[in-house]
């Protein structure tokens, strides 16, 4: 409707400045973005540690767990909410990873190498990512974006904890296995974090499994392990908060910074 | 949001740049899907060490899987900045803007560098190692860097087809139902607006 021709001055043709098509490319490409940089922050920062359903030694586990949730989501909530008034931004970037990386792992484990498909993680990023969404529900973008990347990396990484109770190796770690007795030839039944504890005495399993989970009563002591781990992924991710919102801060100080050297449409 | 109408700086018409600036989107949705694919031999690479045990970015598996997506994002991140620059928005040359130079730096500098540093921890430190130790680290922050340049320079063109669509409105006042389609040309000579 904007524009025509010279030599077909009557033909008025459809717009294409800001149709559907490119508001769909634009929010195709920022997800796509999102959800590269979320893949390989997991696979290279996190590493094994979200992959495999294995026992591996947690001792520095809470440090990027919590760098991954508290420094990507909130800043996917915000993106996603700020273009394309979106309140789910976090949620769909995962959602979005989980699919592809389940059809790479089918492909390139279970298709090339044959390795069982249950050994590989459930997505437990999950809770931190909605924590993410919610927190901009609460906040919105009028509010102040520095106390909503506080609020929001915090529950983001105290929600770590469920998020791994429910979708890391809880099931696997209490799974019950036999072990055979050398001397009688009887069979002890017992977890499998139990079996990896006895093989290495100081294993670092984490508390709700070793300690088993229990909601925090008032009786319990405050240096109960579980307490004590949820507050210190708390903690940790109020420390990375300040790293995301730099980030935060420089992708709108880059998209600011080359508006102002926009001319006026010319209008011919 | 500032805006100069400054005479130095070229000027093209509406529907011209909006035709660049579609080009452009197209092109940067290229580049994601690039990027993307990356996550492709990110997965890959593991499955191969459970039987490959030499890591270092020079192993013809490597190579295989992580080649050609590092050459291709640093192709598309040099025709495609030169596109943006001579073609879709060249009148934002001028005081770098920061993303503009920021880009190219970040994709040559960094996968590059995260190559060497990579390189250097294989050779020196770990020659087979846990996949998020200190010396793979640069290869999160070249996405990170590549997310935080990359993002504004998509919503960058959103914006300004904005507006342009803005300004097409306020050219054509009142929208005219579109005639029966025609045999003449869809694109024959310079677009002009119309009144």
């Amino acid at each position: 409707m904007a524009t025509a021709t010279a030599e077909a001055p009557e033909t008025v043709r459809a717009p294409f400045f800001t149709t559907k098509v490119i508001t769909f490319i634009a929010f195709t490409a920022t997800l796509i973005f999102s959800q590269n940089m979320f893949a390989v922050s997991s696979q290279i920062g996190v590493g094994d540690w979200e992959f495999w359903i294995d026992w591996k030694d947690y001792a520095w586990a809470p440090f990027v767990y919590t760098w991954i949730v508290a420094v990507h989501f909130p800043v996917y909530s915000w993106i996603f909410n700020k273009f394309f008034k979106i309140y789910f931004g976090s949620t769909l970037v995962l959602m979005f990873w989980f699919l592809q990386r389940t059809l790479m792992i089918q492909l390139f484990y279970v298709g090339m190498n044959n390795y069982p498909f249950n050994y590989v993680q459930l997505p437990s990023y999950l809770f931190p990512a909605m924590a993410a969404d919610f927190a901009l529900l609460l906040f919105g973008l009028k509010k102040h974006m520095g106390l909503y990347v506080l609020v929001s990396a915090f529950l983001a990484g105290v929600l770590v904890v469920p998020g791994h109770f429910l979708f890391l190796n809880t099931p696997f770690l209490l799974t019950n296995v036999g072990y055979p007795d050398p001397l009688t030839g009887g069979l002890h039944t017992m977890p499998v974090w139990s079996l990896i504890r006895m093989t290495i005495p100081k294993a670092p399993i984490p508390s709700y499994i070793a300690e088993g989970f229990t909601w925090p009563l008032p009786y319990k002591s405050f240096y109960d392990p579980y307490i004590i781990m949820t507050g210190f992924m708390g903690i940790m991710g109020v420390v990375w908060s300040g790293f995301t919102y730099i980030f935060l801060k420089s992708i709108f100080y880059g998209y600011e910074k080359t508006i102002k050297h926009f001319v006026k449409p010319a209008g011919a | 949001m500032e805006e100069m109408a400054s005479a130095s700086k070229p000027v093209f018409s509406v529907a011209d740049e909006g035709r660049a600036l579609r080009n452009l989107m197209w092109m940067w949705w290229i580049t994601a899907v690039t990027y993307n694919a990356v996550a492709i031999p990110v997965i890959w690479d593991p499955a191969q060490h459970s039987f490959l045990v030499r890591d270092s970015t020079w192993t013809p598996p490597h190579l295989m899987i992580f080649g050609p997506f590092f050459a291709l994002m640093m192709f598309e991140a040099i025709v495609f900045q030169f596109y943006a620059l001579k073609k879709a928005q060249p009148y934002i040359r001028g005081d770098i803007p920061i993303t503009l130079w920021v880009f190219p730096i970040t994709v040559f500098g960094f996968t590059l560098g995260s190559m060497l540093t990579n390189e250097i921890g294989h050779i020196f430190l770990f020659r087979e190692e846990f996949f998020s130790m200190p010396t793979h680290w640069n290869f999160v922050l070249t996405f990170m860097f590549i997310y935080a340049v990359g993002v504004p320079e998509v919503v960058r063109v959103l914006h300004r087809l904005g507006q342009l669509e803005a300004k097409a409105k306020e050219l054509v006042p009142v929208e005219a139902p579109a005639p029966a389609p025609t045999s003449a040309p869809v694109r024959a000579g310079r677009p002009v607006a119309r009144r």
